[in-house]
């Protein structure tokens, strides 16, 4: 399946996929767009969708943005996700900064 | 003669400087970053924050900070250190305030002052690199190294504290003063108070966890460095190296509650985040 770039909400064109996320093993899930990026570290999650989620914290992450400043301790959260028909789990963070 | 990062690594592996807590990565063209360690004050806070435990000191507007740091530090006699605080947080409103030099023959860790200059608070994390000294070799061995009160000081002590001010917020606090005394209609004005926090018990547990891990792992770094472990009702419950495995292992044994998974190293887990990007509605 071809997806083409968001060139409505990102500029420059950003590849954004469809991904559904919910906690391991639970029927209540939520979908929303992911803006991939290939050689990220780790995925980022809004505060929000934790909330509703009702995740729980599993570990701690030290963040650094890319010009080397701390954002600090961030906590992640364990998740599953469905991306393009693959489903898989992995380390959310969320913090809003 | 300032030392160069070859010679700084020289000098510490000769064991002539010493830096406990040396870490490569911390090594500048010509001076060494010193990390933020255990220990803070903040007058705000007007307690001594252990940053390892509580992940992160918070400075507020207008706060003084008093950090130690990672690095114990010996000099030898023909050498003395002089020390700033790295340029990323100077632009970010942060001053440094420190004596002229460390002295040759000082031997402890660090204790560096630091204002909040800037309108918000800052925030530093455990060993985040936020000043850098240089080492001047000198032209020859002092006559009397440093043998002063703070020889060996590895805590903040009562003593350090005790001659800082204890009023919350003091630049804040002395603009409020002299408003309200050229105004007296001004005299309402209440000191700020900071917000205080509820927290869920999902929050509480894993904060209680983290904090059990952060005390267990000096014994845990003896028999499962490198390795993850789970944290349950303080207590490590699950070992592995594979930290989605063992994560799936701990749900599937204990249902779907909060635990801490964390890294038996010295230094936390990092993570870069590498892209600034966001949607156009949020600019």
């Amino acid at each position: 399946m071809i997806h083409l770039y968001d060139n409505y909400h990102y500029n420059p064109p950003a590849p954004v996929l469809p991904i559904t996320i919910r906690i391991p093993d639970s029927i209540k899930q939520l979908t929303t767009d992911a803006l991939v990026d290939t050689g990220a570290d780790i995925t980022c999650l809004p505060r929000a969708f934790i909330g509703t989620l009702r995740a729980e914290r599993a570990s701690t992450y030290d963040v650094f943005a890319i010009n080397g400043v701390s954002v600090g301790p961030c906590d992640s959260y364990f998740l599953e996700f469905e991306l393009a028909g693959d489903q898989r789990q992995a380390f959310f963070l969320s913090n809003d900064k | 003669m300032i030392l160069v990062d070859e010679e700084i690594k020289k000098y510490v592996s000769s064991g002539e400087v010493g830096i406990v807590g040396f870490s490569e990565k911390c090594l500048q063209p010509a001076s060494y970053d010193l990390r933020v360690g255990e220990e803070a004050f903040t007058v705000s806070a007007a307690r001594v924050i252990n940053i390892q435990n509580e992940g992160l000191l918070e400075i507020q507007p207008g706060d003084f900070a008093l950090i130690m740091t990672y690095e114990k530090l010996r000099l030898p006699s023909n050498m003395l250190g002089r020390f700033g605080l790295r340029s990323v947080y100077a632009r970010m409103g942060l001053l440094a305030t420190a004596g002229p030099q460390v002295d040759p023959g000082f031997e402890g860790k660090l204790v560096i002052g630091i204002v909040n200059f800037s309108s918000q608070s800052i925030k530093l994390s455990y060993l985040t690199p936020f000043c850098s000294l240089e080492l001047h070799r000198l032209s020859r061995e002092v006559m009397n190294p440093y043998r002063g009160p703070y020889q060996g000081q590895e805590h903040l002590t009562d003593k350090i504290i005790s001659t800082l001010p204890r009023e919350p917020y003091p630049l804040a606090v002395m603009l409020i003063r002299q408003l309200a005394a050229s105004s007296p209609s001004l005299s309402l004005i209440k000191e700020p108070k900071l917000p205080q926090r509820k927290i869920s018990k999902g929050l509480a547990i894993f904060q209680r966890e983290k904090k059990a891990f952060e005390r267990l792992k000096p014994e845990l770094l003896k028999t499962h460095r490198g390795e993850y472990v789970v944290i349950r009702e303080e207590k490590a419950v699950l070992m592995g190296h594979n930290k989605i495995e063992l994560v799936k292992k701990a749900y599937r044994k204990f249902g779907y509650k909060p635990l801490y998974i964390g890294l038996v190293e010295e230094e936390p887990e990092v993570v870069y985040i590498p892209t600034p990007r966001v949607p156009r509605s949020m600019t």
